[in-house]
């Protein structure tokens, strides 16, 4: 376990260079000028500006030269400079602030989604094609189908304007203020669904299988069997998807974020594309990656405690 | 008797409560109010403040000048000002109470040093900045570029007097000691770290903090304040980037002022009329030809492109409150021409047709035409445009939408522009003028005959009586004889402001004078 945890996380390494290289040179090469980009297009570009510009900015200089720059600047913590803002905020500050917002909203939706969508999936398999399994099963395949963007600002009038039962609209003071609510059921709604399908298919297949009679034949009773026998191999898959689903919730939510004005690590990343901020655009990139590696490699290594017969190595 | 006197007292009393309560009588406890800005702060420093920067910048790095909503200038950290007889030198005299929010005073050198600061090239926007105003100043071009630490226009006469010295006059050169973008900063401060701008150094009265990771920005009263003391005591800018928070945030209180740059106009212009207030003198959307790229090299095609459009009614349309303008020069600049129209006429498009080069549509190659995606409304309006120059004169056009026009060879581009100052002769030297911004930018050379005249009209004193009929005829041979910008919609920018913000005036500047608003009980 202690080697395949080591060999693992010494996978990441090549994984974040292969990440950085195409990133960086997908910037490099792209069509498009960061620099004339910033200068709009209502001015000329002069040129003696545009090559103080890329001077200050080192973007003046040869594609491997900067990418070791880059490369070299990583190792030491540094991920350079943003360009869009005058004021030259260090991109590492600035994830760093962003990352904070959208790790507090996504942990919670994603313990929220766990806590809530694993009984239900489990509820609607136990009571498989009762009313109570078509409800759970309809509402999961109708709820993600409505875009963010249309189920945002129409729950923001139902709840804020009209029924007045949430008094903010927007902002961000903490996972603990009325502000969170919205964004968070929104964040939880159209994963949860997901697992809570998810979920119900695993302990359906699982309800036939010999070692659920003979728990059953045991005279273990029906919740006994379900969380005991049932639960602990249905959940495989389940932690599979919740993998994905972390790794999205913690890189945050470009709309949410957008409509909700929380200044978290979506809201960066669509800042970023918007101004052609190109170290931007690349550190979003590589700690976007590097959370989706890091939540593959915590997902594997749940496996052989969920289920003994998975051995690592 | 006692009888009476209490009659007496009643009917005062009475009397009293029917006299109308000032504003002053009526005012909320709790002077503070939470604003919207548009976007993130990108930067702080006046001279390379863009769009919702401007709005808290009047109040905290004090211009000259602040400018009224019909554009005149009034007093703000200078007294007044002098023009010398040959429109070649500005002389400023500041207010000598003037001080730093530090209680240092504020100096012909501070101004100086502030504005050298601000020139220079790593200090200023992509855009141009202070740059688009301060270029005529002699030795500023100089600073900019890294030659030379000293701006010799600016001359320092004494500790309250700064005359500014241009290289060539420019008529309305006042108009820019108003603009923002003029703002002082204290020069002594580490302007260059990026932490300073948390909490920096402020002039005018207000002081800000701001927090560039959480995008609030926050004003108090400045104890250091000169001038008249102001009620608001405190201001939140919050950032909330979609529209329709902003309006649901508005129509919930917790906001009392945001900006609309188009996006709600059709609701709020249903919902609230009577709590728009238009942004004066802005700018607007025009298309641009290029006369250097096949086939709008001929004039008679470009003519027939324009008079083949239906712009007013495909923008009635597409954009019912939308305002359709059909001049370069707008309605709130001087020299208007309110009796220009750009035809729409299909026969006369296709005589134009018939006498260029090509003759008929089948010999005309394909119109390549430019647009940012970025702004989704033009790609509604050019299809339109598409279709009635296909169905007018049977031409095909090409729609190219981009993220910049980098590297695009094209005849017709998609751009927004405005005037800096009220008058025309800026905004139409940057079309007209050999060396003109807007026309280098769309690739278009203007004719010699119309460079001569622009010339001509520049150099003529400002109350000449034949300027506004030469400038509008400079403006008439670039839209109808020459067919090369082809205005379409006025930037439709409006504060929203509820009832309970009295005194509330904007300006060119898209600013707020905070300094004269009260919040009533509400």
């Amino acid at each position: 376990m202690t080697t395949y945890t080591i060999r693992r996380l010494l996978h990441l390494i090549p994984t974040l260079l292969g990440v950085i290289i195409i990133t960086f040179t997908l910037g490099f090469y792209g069509p498009g000028d960061p620099l004339k980009y910033q200068l709009g297009e209502q001015i000329p570009p002069d040129p003696q500006q545009l090559a103080r510009l890329r001077e200050l900015y080192g973007l003046d200089r040869p594609y491997h030269e900067q990418l070791i720059s880059y490369v070299g600047g990583l190792l030491q913590g540094d991920m350079g400079t943003s360009i869009s803002v005058q004021s030259r905020r260090p991109v590492r500050d600035m994830l760093g602030t962003g990352l904070g917002v959208s790790m507090q909203l996504g942990g919670a939706a994603a313990i929220l989604i766990f806590a809530i969508g694993v009984p239900l999936g489990m509820l609607a398999a136990y009571r498989h094609n009762s009313i109570l399994d078509y409800v759970i099963v309809s509402f999961s395949a109708m709820l993600p189908t409505v875009p963010v963007f249309v189920l945002a600002p129409l729950l923001l009038i139902l709840l804020v304007l009209q029924l007045k039962v949430l008094p903010y609209s927007f902002g961000w003071e903490g996972l603990f203020d009325p502000r969170a609510v919205l964004p968070l059921f929104i964040l939880v709604i159209g994963p949860l669904l997901g697992i809570v399908r998810q979920t119900r298919s695993a302990v359906l297949e699982a309800l036939p299988q010999d070692y659920v009679r003979t728990a059953q034949a045991k005279g273990l009773n029906d919740w006994r069997v379900m969380t005991r026998h049932i639960l602990k191999n249905a959940l495989a898959p389940v932690v599979t998807s919740m993998g994905f689903v972390v790794a999205s919730l913690l890189t945050g939510s470009l709309f949410i974020e957008s409509i909700f004005g929380i200044p978290g690590f979506g809201n960066l990343i669509y800042d970023g594309l918007r101004s052609f901020d190109y170290p931007l655009i690349l550190g979003t990139t590589l700690v976007a990656s590097f959370i989706i590696m890091f939540s593959n490699f915590v997902v594997d290594l749940l496996y052989p405690v969920l289920d003994p017969r998975v051995r690592l190595g | 008797m006692k009888k009476h006197r209490l009659a007496l007292i009643f009917v005062v009393l009475l009397l009293a409560s029917l006299l109308p309560v000032s504003a002053q009588d009526n005012l909320a406890e709790e002077q503070v109010v939470t604003a919207i800005m548009e976007s993130a702060v990108s930067t702080l420093h006046p001279s390379a403040v863009g769009g919702a920067q401007r709005d808290w910048t009047r109040v905290t790095f004090a211009a000259p000048f602040v400018r009224t909503p019909s554009g005149e200038l009034e007093p703000w950290l200078a007294t007044g000002y002098e023009v010398s007889d040959d429109g070649m030198e500005y002389t400023i005299t500041l207010d000598p109470d003037a001080m730093f929010s530090d209680g240092t005073p504020i100096t012909a050198t501070s101004l100086k040093e502030a504005w050298e600061w601000g020139i220079k090239a790593e200090n200023l926007p992509g855009w141009g900045g202070l740059m688009t105003i301060f270029q005529p100043i002699v030795g500023i071009p100089e600073v900019s570029s890294g030659e030379s630490d000293d701006a010799e226009g600016l001359v320092v006469v004494d500790d309250h007097t700064l005359t500014i010295v241009l290289s060539r006059p420019v008529i309305g050169f006042q108009d820019a000691l108003g603009s923002y973008m003029t703002g002082i900063v204290k020069a002594d401060d580490d302007l260059d770290n990026p932490d300073y701008w948390r909490n920096p150094t402020t002039a005018g009265p207000y002081v800000l903090t701001w927090n560039p990771d959480t995008n609030e920005l926050d004003m108090t009263q400045n104890p250091n304040w000169w001038g008249d003391p102001v009620t608001v005591e405190e201001i939140h800018y919050r950032l909330i980037p979609d529209a329709q928070t902003k309006l649901i945030a508005y129509e919930n209180d917790e906001v009392a002022i945001f900006k609309d740059t188009g996006t709600l106009l059709n609701q709020i212009s249903e919902s609230y009329p009577e709590q728009m207030v238009p942004i004066p003198g802005l700018g607007f959307f025009f298309l641009a030809v290029s006369n250097n790229v096949e086939p709008t090299t001929d004039v008679h095609l470009r003519r027939a492109l324009l008079y083949a459009i239906d712009h007013e009614q495909v923008i009635g349309a597409l954009f019912p409150n939308h305002p359709v303008v059909s001049t370069i020069v707008q309605s709130s600049t001087t020299c208007y021409n309110a009796d220009l129209v750009i035809p729409y006429d299909p026969a006369l498009a296709q005589e134009e047709l018939a006498m260029s080069e090509y003759g008929s549509a089948e010999n005309v190659p394909p119109v390549q035409v430019y647009f940012y995606t970025s702004i989704d409304f033009w790609g509604r309006i050019l299809t339109a445009y598409q279709q009635q120059w296909q169905e007018n004169l049977g031409i095909e056009v090409q729609l190219n939408g981009v993220d910049t026009y980098d590297d695009a060879i094209g005849n017709v581009y998609r751009f927004s522009g405005g005037p800096t100052i009220n008058d025309p002769s800026d905004i139409l030297t940057r079309f007209a003028a050999a060396d003109g911004s807007y026309a280098a930018v769309a690739n278009y050379t203007p004719p010699a005959e119309l460079s001569a005249m622009i010339e001509e009209a520049n150099a003529l004193p400002a109350d000449d009586e034949g300027r506004c009929a030469l400038y509008q005829a400079v403006e008439e041979q670039l839209i109808i004889e020459e067919a090369a910008i082809w205005p379409q919609i006025g930037v439709p920018y409006n504060w929203m402001v509820k009832p309970y913000i009295q005194g509330f005036e904007t300006s060119l500047n898209q600013d707020i004078n905070w300094e004269d608003i009260v919040v009533l009980a509400h």
